[in-house]
């Protein structure tokens, strides 16, 4: 496949691991982060870390955006679906997340008008065609969807659509950056960085890494020979002693971005004072809320949720998995009572979940087989 | 918009292009005036996205989408080895 094959070369991999094998230190252990939960779906669907020295460990950070949604949030999702005149429409994944008390996906069983969408511009769609009805968008995802949220609700201001309204959870990808690196539990030594956020905030607001906490940090794209890459990248500055932001996937990232995408942000979102990550708890000004000019549009304003904090059940180990303390099959749920089929933590619900990627390509071993 | 084909693909478990917040690379068939581009992915199926974010987007150009909005044109570079 064009543009697709290159980055699956095994030819190129193998030599790529080979080069890797000669820049580690024998005796050292390498524990590299990778932000994206895109990344660890390449990572365990292609065996890339098969393809690493023992003394490589790969740690999956919380960048899947479904995963690091509190039950709270579920729960006031839920609330504003079961009010009659609403339709509300969702990314598919939402749908399967479990709330304290089920599931979006329950509560239209149950009578509740809850659609999928693709695009918040199909919930726009719907809002057009139903306007005897109140359609409301559950808005999820770091930088990379909210530019989508914000320019379909520039499109609904413009063409003043009454009935379409955003239940906001953007959240930003710097804050539980910064929250992992002041952890004590976790001592890493770099990070592969989030691809697909970059095109829109650009390499820039990773600076802080290598400047604060001399950790390297290499942003990646998401085929396998991008992701072997940009581990041999991250080892080879800690061979050299170097700590820098580079970028491997230049082919998509501009170093600063999307500016047009930045503007659209800032126009339609405003920074939250706090926001609850699901296994790193509250973490200032990490989420957006509508601006001022578009509160109009707030779901949050227009309907009464509980608002209320849920503890997750004690059961899952979800936070633990997010903060890459542990592997998914040391959670004691893992592949038993929590499956893909039917969840218990949001890690094994998004196909870009640690533990769905790890269930779903067969990785329930414990020991590693390196070839 | 058909969206059948990638309803397909998440039911067999694969990853849905768009609905968990991921990228897909899109070929630019045609641009309509107010903005909006039908777009077409390596398997062929095609959707409308948002092009407003990238300056000159013209049919055959490629981009990258996040949730029905073309963030970024890429360049046709080689891995580097």
């Amino acid at each position: 496949m064009k543009f697709v094959d290159e980055y699956r070369d095994a030819d190129l991999g193998r030599a790529l691991a080979a080069e890797i094998v000669t820049t580690v230190e024998p005796g050292r252990h390498y524990k590299v982060m990778e932000v994206c939960g895109g990344h660890t779906h390449t990572i365990y669907k292609y065996g890339v870390d098969d393809l690493l020295p023992a003394n490589v460990e790969l740690v999956h950070g919380p960048g899947c955006p479904v995963c690091v949604i509190p039950m709270g949030r579920v729960d006031d999702a839920i609330a504003v679906a079961r009010i009659p005149e609403v339709i509300f429409t969702c990314f598919g994944d939402m749908m399967r997340v479990p709330g304290s008390a089920g599931t979006l996906l329950d509560a239209k069983a149950e009578g509740a008008d809850v659609r999928m969408v693709y695009s918040p511009l199909d919930a726009l769609r719907i809002a057009r065609q139903n306007p005897g009805r109140q359609v409301v968008f559950f808005a999820i995802g770091f930088e990379t969807t909210a530019p989508s949220t914000a320019l379909t609700l520039m499109r609904a201001k413009a063409e003043r659509v009454p009935n379409f309204s955003c239940f906001c959870n953007h959240v930003t990808i710097v804050p539980p950056l910064r929250a992992l690196l002041e952890s004590p539990d976790l001592r890493l030594d770099g990070f592969i960085g989030p691809g697909h956020v970059s095109t829109v905030v650009g390499a820039r607001p990773f600076e802080f890494i290598p400047r604060d906490y001399g950790k390297p940090i290499v942003i990646s794209g998401f085929e396998p020979l991008d992701v072997l890459q940009s581990v041999h990248m991250v080892l080879t500055q800690l061979a050299q002693g170097r700590c820098e932001v580079e970028n491997q996937y230049t082919r998509v990232v501009p170093y600063d971005g999307n500016p047009r995408a930045l503007e659209a942000l800032a126009e339609v979102f405003e920074l939250r004072p706090h926001f609850e990550w699901r296994g790193l708890g509250f973490i200032s000004q990490s989420g957006l809320k509508l601006s001022a000019a578009y509160r109009d549009f707030d779901a949050e304003s227009r309907y009464p949720v509980p608002g209320i904090r849920v503890a997750d059940p004690k059961a899952c180990q979800c936070g633990e998995v997010l903060k890459g303390v542990i592997k998914p099959w040391e959670c004691k749920v893992f592949g038993t009572a929590c499956t893909p089929e039917r969840p218990i933590g949001t890690c094994m619900v998004s196909s870009e979940g640690a533990c769905a990627a790890y269930y779903n390509y067969g990785r329930l071993a414990r020991e590693r087989q390196v070839v | 918009m058909t969206h059948a084909g990638q309803a397909a693909a998440c039911a067999a478990g694969e990853s849905c292009i768009t609905c968990s917040d991921q990228g897909v690379v899109l070929h630019v068939l045609h641009v309509m005036a107010d903005g909006i581009g039908r777009c077409a992915d390596e398997g062929g199926r095609v959707e409308e996205i948002d092009l407003t974010l990238i300056d000159g987007v013209a049919e055959g150009d490629i981009v990258l989408a996040h949730a029905g909005v073309a963030l970024v044109r890429i360049r046709r570079e080689q891995v580097r080895s």
